[in-house]
């Protein structure tokens, strides 16, 4: 009963979409004021409509209601309880409505602000997002209806897929769709913008703190999906480069660019076509990447959410796209630039610079996602595009974007000065040269990640001096003590030092990719009980193997015990116990690693096969060196984020809401 | 005064490349290379994985690539070279089984067009700029008060940066 609420909801959110979109276009056209309100008003009662929709569903999957056959799909009697609440975004239809959820809170909490100085926005960004999000509940309707019953409803359910029962794997689906949908808001807003026919800056500043929340959302959404692949896939690894993870960089870098281009445009006035460009691509490639992926056109670890539903996304991309070019070519004319540049040696130089390698390092890793799929299409060739593409081609770029992370913030508007920027290099220089003969001459030798830990070395080094320079400068002239310098230093711009940590926090990623990708090692041994074998700097002895309980009641689970002790002295560091659980329901195996090791160097052991009730067993030991580095380097960034987005100065936040007319203005 | 901010930033400088230093080097310096006399491993990093979608056969613990890598065993045990063996199964599976595309054929476009679209974007860029900065010559030029940096702080810390 409430289930079939929940389904009605759905449907009326679906007309008050519709209303929303028409009621704000014929508000426009007939400059009735009272109409756009009630268009505004119905967008906001979208969120209401589906959070019922979801409450259904979830009453359903609580209640054991196997008739619905997305229930039973995902959960069976012997789910836990948490997992019957996450499972509303297990499987395709219901991620959808998941997907729903989010899109309409967004547009809720966007309609709910003042809207006093871009009320002429209004219409255009309501019926903007409305129009998305009438398609996507559409599809939730037609297509990928989680509310279908069952004639003759099962017994008991199929039980959630394995690969999903992971703490990892429960935030990082919402994060990564609450990145996604959030974009929706700065596009409304930058399609409104032209639509108006605006020259100045309003929409991006309107929907930067939009663009920031989806930003950093992609991007703990990456990482929470790299740390799931890591502790569950049983491969050692974190990142496969694989389809899924691809689609959502490739937009994460393009979002990343557009948030550095924008400030080219607020601080000068210039790259306004580029802009609205970049947020047109980093949108379309938001629904591309999400499309791809359920389209079924590949394969891939995690394409368990594999559909018809390709073609729907793919035509609506098209019409947003064709759509969106259309506009701009319209208004061309507006986008004009307000300043010229000055010198190309200056920020707005190296800007570009940047910009053109994030954008191609983007096209270069969607290249090669669907490159496969074009082959096969065109010459029937069947190939798979393994990380060694992804690694020489868009590496060094990548690469690349580290060091102008570390120039670029020197580089002054309009004209930098060439001898002040060499004299602030020479600390980090020698840091970097250093680092460089360190690593040569006591490390294992390789020249290119040696030198790519240099540049990290430099960058990090060269963004620290940032803030001592800031530091410094305060202590000088306002005689502050060191901490009382540096909180102040950081609440009076909180944009530049947060996002100087964001940029610390991608170099520890960096160093965490370099650290596993060029110094890892794995090894795999097939031992008798008792013996011994060594990997690294660690011996392991295998002990024995046993049948354990499983954490989850429909499986079944194997465990090894592995002693470690140091290969060089013998001394005890630890023992492990990986293990394999197999679900005989879903026909799957679990391949679980135990970890050792420390901080810096990660010890990754998983149980690979056994014999005859395992006198003898073959296990597989990673050594990850600097893999956790990665996971650091995320929780800097997203503090980084924080302080960049909370802007505590209450100050700032006028002084950055303000419109460029008003901007000229002596700030007190 | 001048002398000793100075001194300071020096220091700064160096603790913190020798902080870098010390965790670097505290890790790679063991690093070692990959067992060589494990040649199946060796090759099977080079493979793909039929079942697990884009990993390689080393980082795959189904059954399938077990019966792989026992085949890559029995032919390295008959006297195959490394070569030798990756090319059996090319020829048996298609370019599909190899982790780095060929760079033969159509999957030649794959190497060569990021270097194109990298090119293409830079210039495509200058150019653009390049418009920008020469003076308009023709209509209004757009007078829009220019967004300086309104931070007369931030003003103050570049301008203290650029002259010490």
């Amino acid at each position: 009963m409430i289930t079939d609420v929940g389904h009605i909801a759905l449907i009326i959110s679906c007309v008050a979409c519709l209303y929303a979109v028409v009621a704000s276009l014929l508000g426009v056209r007939r400059n009735d004021e009272r109409l756009v309100q009630s268009g505004r008003t119905a967008a906001m009662l979208v969120f209401p409509l589906v959070l019922a929709a979801c409450i259904g569903l979830w009453y359903a999957l609580l209640t054991f209601d196997f008739s619905v056959k997305y229930v039973a799909d995902v959960s069976s009697l012997a789910t836990p309880l948490f997992f019957r609440i996450t499972a509303l975004w297990g499987s395709q239809n219901g991620s959808i409505l998941f997907w729903n959820l989010l899109l309409s809170a967004f547009i809720f909490a966007a309609m709910l602000r003042s809207w006093k100085e871009d009320k002429e926005l209004l219409p255009y960004v309501t019926a903007v997002v409305c129009t998305v999000t009438l398609f996507f509940i559409a599809i939730n309707l037609v297509a990928a209806n989680p509310f279908t019953r069952f004639d003759f409803p099962p017994t008991d359910g199929r039980g959630l897929n394995p690969l999903l029962r992971h703490a990892g794997m429960i935030i990082h689906p919402p994060m990564l769709y609450a990145g996604y949908t959030s974009f929706l808001i700065p596009f409304g807003f930058c399609i409104a913008s032209l639509a108006v026919g605006r020259r100045d800056n309003l929409w991006l500043i309107k929907s930067r703190r939009w663009t920031l929340v989806g930003w950093a959302f992609l991007a703990s959404g990456l990482l929470l999906g790299a740390r799931w692949a890591h502790d569950v896939l049983g491969w050692g690894g974190y990142w496969g480069w694989d389809p899924s993870e691809n689609m959502p960089f490739v937009s994460w870098l393009f979002a990343t660019a557009f948030l550095h281009s924008a400030m080219i445009q607020e601080k000068r006035g210039m790259f306004k076509n580029w802009n609205v460009l970049l947020m047109a691509v980093t949108f379309v490639s938001i629904f591309f990447g999400t499309s791809f992926i359920r389209s079924g056109l590949l394969t891939s670890v995690h394409a368990f959410a594999q559909s018809n539903l390709g073609p729907m996304f793919l035509g609506f991309m098209v019409l947003i796209l064709a759509g969106t070019i259309i506009l701009w070519f319209k208004r061309l004319d507006t986008l004009r630039s307000e300043n010229k540049l000055d010198s190309w040696f200056s920020r707005e130089g190296i800007f570009l610079l940047q910009n053109v390698l994030f954008v191609s390092t983007a096209l270069t890793i969607f290249l090669g996602t669907i490159f496969p799929t074009i082959t096969e299409a065109i010459s029937g060739v069947k190939i798979t595009v393994g990380p060694p593409f992804y690694n020489q081609v868009a590496g060094p770029q990548l690469a690349l974007l580290v060091i102008l992370m570390g120039i670029a913030p020197l580089l002054a508007w309009r004209k930098a000065n060439a001898q002040a920027i060499g004299r602030m290099s020479i600390i980090p220089a020698i840091a970097a040269v250093l680092s460089l003969i360190v690593l040569l001459v006591t490390g294992p030798g390789q020249i290119i990640p040696s030198l790519c830990l240099a540049l990290c070395v430099y960058t990090f080094v060269q963004t620290l001096l940032e803030y001592g320079r800031g530091v410094q400068a305060r202590v000088r002239t306002a005689g502050e003590s060191i901490p009382t310098a540096l909180w102040h230093l950081i609440r009076r711009n909180q944009r530049r030092y947060g996002g100087y940590l964001i940029h610390i926090g991608i170099v520890l990623i960096a160093v965490g990719t370099i650290g596993k990708g060029f110094y890892g090692t794995d090894v795999i041994r097939n031992v008798k009980l008792n013996e011994s074998f060594s990997a690294g700097r660690y011996t392991f002895t295998y002990r024995g193997i046993s049948n354990v309980t499983c954490e989850f009641s429909d499986c079944q689970s194997v465990q090894a015990a592995l002693l470690v002790t140091s290969a060089s002295d013998g001394g005890l560091i630890g023992a492990v116990f990986p293990h394999r659980d197999s679900y005989p329901v879903q026909q799957y195996t679990a391949t679980l690693a135990d970890i050792t090791g420390s901080f810096n160097e990660e010890v990754y052991v998983i149980l690979a096969g056994w014999e005859s009730a395992g006198t003898t067993a073959s296990f597989q030991v990673y050594v990850n060196p600097l893999i956790n580095w990665i996971w650091l380097g995320g929780i800097v960034l997203i503090f980084g984020f924080l302080i960049a987005f909370w802007q505590l100065e209450p100050g700032t936040v006028r002084r950055t809401a303000q419109l460029p007319q008003t901007v000229g203005a002596p700030s007190k | 005064m001048r002398h000793t901010s100075a001194w300071m930033r020096v220091r700064i400088g160096f603790f913190v490349a020798a902080f870098m230093l010390f965790a670097i080097v505290a890790n790679t310096a063991l690093a070692q290379a990959p067992d060589p006399s494990d040649q199946v491993h060796t090759i099977a990093k080079l493979l793909n994985c039929p079942t697990c979608g884009g990993r390689n056969l080393a980082d795959c613990p189904t059954d399938t690539c077990t019966q792989w890598k026992q085949e890559i065993r029995s032919q390295l045990d008959a006297g195959k070279t490394q070569t030798e063996v990756i090319d059996y199964f090319k020829t048996r599976f298609g370019p599909t089984v190899l982790q780095e595309p060929p760079k033969e054929g159509v999957i030649l476009l794959l190497w060569v067009t990021p270097v194109v679209i990298l090119i293409a974007i830079l210039i495509a860029g200058v150019i653009v700029l390049k418009r920008i900065s020469m003076p308009r010559q023709t209509g209004a030029t757009i007078t829009t008060a220019v967004p300086q940096v309104a931070d007369s702080y931030a003003a103050r810390i570049e301008e203290e940066v650029n002259k010490s």
